[in-house]
């Protein structure tokens, strides 16, 4: 302590990379499913809007489409308060350090959803020799749900969220849409 | 420099080009690329007195998509879709530079219907566009109600688009020589019923936040754009309208058919966020008028000229350059053709580019909340800019 | 504009375009020393800078310039060619501040400096990229007579032909 720099204190544990995910105080299966549906029906997403796809993700918090029935509502524009990464529009290389760096101030559990063609796969904007873009998200950080659509519809979104909370919960809790496909 | 004495390697290649020409007595404070407040990709990096801005840049490129190089990939009947990535917002002002550009160096003559029909999706789209900054722009200044308001409007005409141009955002529904689909009895009902509503919402959306209080006090005399300033930076739209200038490229180089209609060009002369803020509310109702003459005398014949070009038509010798009046200012597309299968070169003209080159000198001076109202006030799309 | 507005510069061709045709009102071709003085005499007659671009053709880097006016509109576009072995010129910048971004913008797709860019730093892409996205292969250039419309022209000097189709495809004669 008596070596520190007076104006600089630097943190005393040890600055890895690596996730520490502190284990569950109560190890019942049954209390931790309660808790992963608490979780699902209350996912706090970040505003992660990029390009076009982010208007439809707009539109799916306003009121005809309407997120907040399920429960998503909460858009906090900090990661450190979120814990649902849509990842709305083209990740080109310029920003894809962000990217990285916004998913690891994310508090675990975490879940990533890659809405519209350019976080899936690049996109119309993926062709030969092109030089700025990350072709997909998930070359950067773990994604959970894929959305299609250029843009998707809003509730396109809306079954991207189901999805996640059927990952997070093992069932899904909202009626399918009629004539979808199974 | 503090930073370098202490060992540390702060920021990136942008913070550190910008802390060149920094003072010893001010902060420098990064805003975005991800910020709820700028609209997409946007990092300005700000040299701050206390809450006043000294010195301003904004950092663009984080949504470079390639437009450019794709242009020299692609037939340019392929490239047509890019048109609605460019801008998402006002997505049909430039597919209409697009064709323009296209028909204009080969001489295409379009059928007068298709140009009706160009002109009421084009001017339905510009009011989803003004709506979608006017919520914004709100919310940015704290206001959250006029943002449901908005999109509650917007998505009535979203529907009437779709049944137009068959996609909710990235309209790509202009072809060479026409437009793709026709207008179905179904959409003219709808929309002549629509115009007369939201007509009657505008008075709401004025008293409930133009004429208020608190709004006023944030815009008024809050980055002033004087007329030089809009010429050394190539400034268009309601930026130069909002600072005195008449100049809407519907007028200056007339295109189309907006000749036929009887509507005003909204000018106010004050310069600040308030004047660019009251020329969108008034462009709104204005496009209202051109929508509902379009609709009386929409004339009966095709939607597409006659022999008009396959997807694998190849564009003549030569070079032309086209304006439309998109939402966010003067939209141009400078194309370069050599004959062959590719285009030789388009350069897409954006007017939210040139219109953010202004903000670092028209924010000086101002605090930082100042700045902000500004920026909103430009009415951003990122993707037009980095394109 | 007015044929005047050039008068006592050394432009290399000043020719009057269609605009129906091209969009173009006027095409004036310069050489890269005679560019500050025209661009300042757009500024007094109070044109507006409308973008810059380039065409990296066979004969050389032809920079292109668009200017229009608010009050009476017709597009002017100054044209400066450079060759792609020293792509280097004057910036506009102290005249028009907004060609800074543009100017950034050409440097970063075609690699061409321009002397006294007041922040000469990649402007759309990142720092760390290597090579010029847009410049073409030389297989793949073509030539500008190809490209450009010859308009009506109003004045030239002699010997200048970098829009007169080549008989062959050879090294071009520098105008």
């Amino acid at each position: 302590m008596a070596t520190q720099d007076p104006v600089i204190v630097l943190p005393d544990m040890p600055m890895d990379a690596g996730v520490h995910i502190a284990p569950p105080v109560i190890a019942i299966k049954a209390v931790q499913d309660v808790l992963d549906i608490c979780r699902a029906m209350s996912l706090w997403p970040m505003t992660f809007g990029l390009a076009c796809c982010a208007i439809e993700m707009m539109a799916a918090s306003m009121a005809r489409f309407d997120i907040s029935r399920f429960g998503a509502e909460v858009f906090r524009p900090s990661p450190r308060q979120s814990d649902l990464l849509i990842v709305a529009g083209t990740v080109t290389k310029k920003i894809a350090p962000a990217v990285v760096r916004l998913y690891e101030q994310m508090p675990a559990p975490r879940f990533v959803l890659a809405l519209g063609n350019c976080a899936i796969s690049g996109g119309p904007f993926k062709f030969e020799n092109q030089y700025g873009i990350v072709e997909g998200v998930d070359q950067l950080i773990p994604v959970d749900v894929y959305v299609p659509g250029c843009p998707p519809r809003p509730e396109a979104l809306l079954e991207g969220l189901f999805q996640i909370q059927e990952k997070m919960t093992g069932r899904r809790w909202w009626p399918k849409a009629e004539g979808a496909l199974e | 420099m503090a930073y370098e004495e202490f060992g540390l390697t702060e920021g990136d290649f942008y913070s550190r080009n910008f802390q060149k020409g920094m003072r010893e007595d001010t902060m420098i404070l990064n805003l975005g690329p991800q910020h709820p407040a700028t609209h997409g990709v946007l990092r300005v990096i700000v040299e701050l007195d206390g809450e006043y801005v000294i010195r301003a840049e904004p950092v663009i490129g984080y949504l470079h998509r390639m437009h450019e190089k794709m242009a020299e990939g692609r037939t340019i009947t392929q490239y047509l879709p890019n048109m609605g990535r460019v801008d998402y917002g006002h997505a049909l002002g430039w597919n209409g530079a697009l064709v323009g550009a296209v028909e204009r160096l080969a001489g295409f003559e379009v059928p007068e219907r298709a140009e009706y029909i160009r002109v009421i999706t084009t001017e339905l789209n510009r009011i989803t566009s003004h709506l979608l900054w006017w919520g914004a722009f709100t919310l940015d200044l704290g206001a959250i109600t006029p943002i449901m308001y908005a999109f509650d409007d917007r998505e009535q005409m979203l529907d009437i688009l779709q049944m137009a141009t068959g996609s909710r955002l990235t309209h790509s529904s202009f072809r060479f020589g026409g437009v793709c689909t026709d207008l179905s009895d179904r959409f003219i009902e709808t929309c002549k019923a629509f115009v007369p509503h939201m007509r009657d919402r505008l008075p709401m959306y004025r008293g409930l936040v133009t004429d208020n209080v608190i709004l006023r006090k944030r815009l008024e005399g809050v980055g002033i754009f004087d007329a030089d300033l809009c010429r050394r930076y190539g400034a268009s739209g309601p930026v130069v309208r909002g600072s005195g200038i008449d100049y809407d490229v519907r007028r200056a180089e007339p295109y189309s058919v907006y000749d036929r209609f009887d509507w005003k060009v909204p000018v106010y002369p004050a310069g600040d966020s308030m004047a660019r803020y009251l020329v969108r509310m008034d462009e709104m109702e204005q496009s209202l008028n051109i929508i509902e003459q379009a609709l009386a005398s929409l004339p009966a014949g095709k939607i597409m000229m006659p022999k008009a070009p396959k997807v694998t038509w190849a564009l003549p010798k030569g070079e032309s350059y086209f304006a439309t009046e998109g939402a966010r200012g003067k939209v141009g597309v400078h194309l370069v053709s050599d004959g062959g299968k590719f285009p030789y070169k388009i350069k897409l003209r954006s007017p939210c580019y040139c219109n953010l080159s202004a903000f670092a000198e028209a924010a000086r001076g101002l605090l930082l909340a100042d700045a902000l109202a500004i920026l909103g006030s430009l009415d951003l799309v990122i993707p037009e800019i980095d394109r | 504009m007015t044929e005047t507005l050039f008068d006592g510069l050394a432009v290399q061709s000043l020719a009057k375009c269609d605009p129906a045709k091209t969009g173009l009102l006027w095409s004036v071709f310069l050489s890269p020393d005679e560019l500050l003085s025209a661009v300042k005499r757009l500024y007094q007659a109070e044109y507006f800078i409308e973008d810059l671009t380039a065409i990296d053709a066979k004969e050389g880097y032809l920079l292109v310039y668009h200017f229009d006016h608010m009050g009476h509109p017709g597009r002017v576009a100054l044209r400066v060619l450079i060759y792609q072995e020293a792509p280097e010129l004057p910036s506009i910048a102290d005249v028009f501040q907004g060609a800074e971004w543009h100017e950034r913008e050409t440097t970063d797709f075609y690699g061409i400096t321009f002397k006294g860019n007041p922040n000469p730093v990649p402007l759309l892409l990142m720092p760390e990229m290597k090579g010029h996205p847009l410049q073409k292969d030389d297989g793949a250039r073509a030539s500008l007579a190809d490209l450009l419309p010859t308009g009506e022209i109003v004045r030239t000097v002699p010997g200048f032909d970098l829009l007169t189709p080549k008989a062959e495809s050879g090294a071009a004669t520098p105008a």
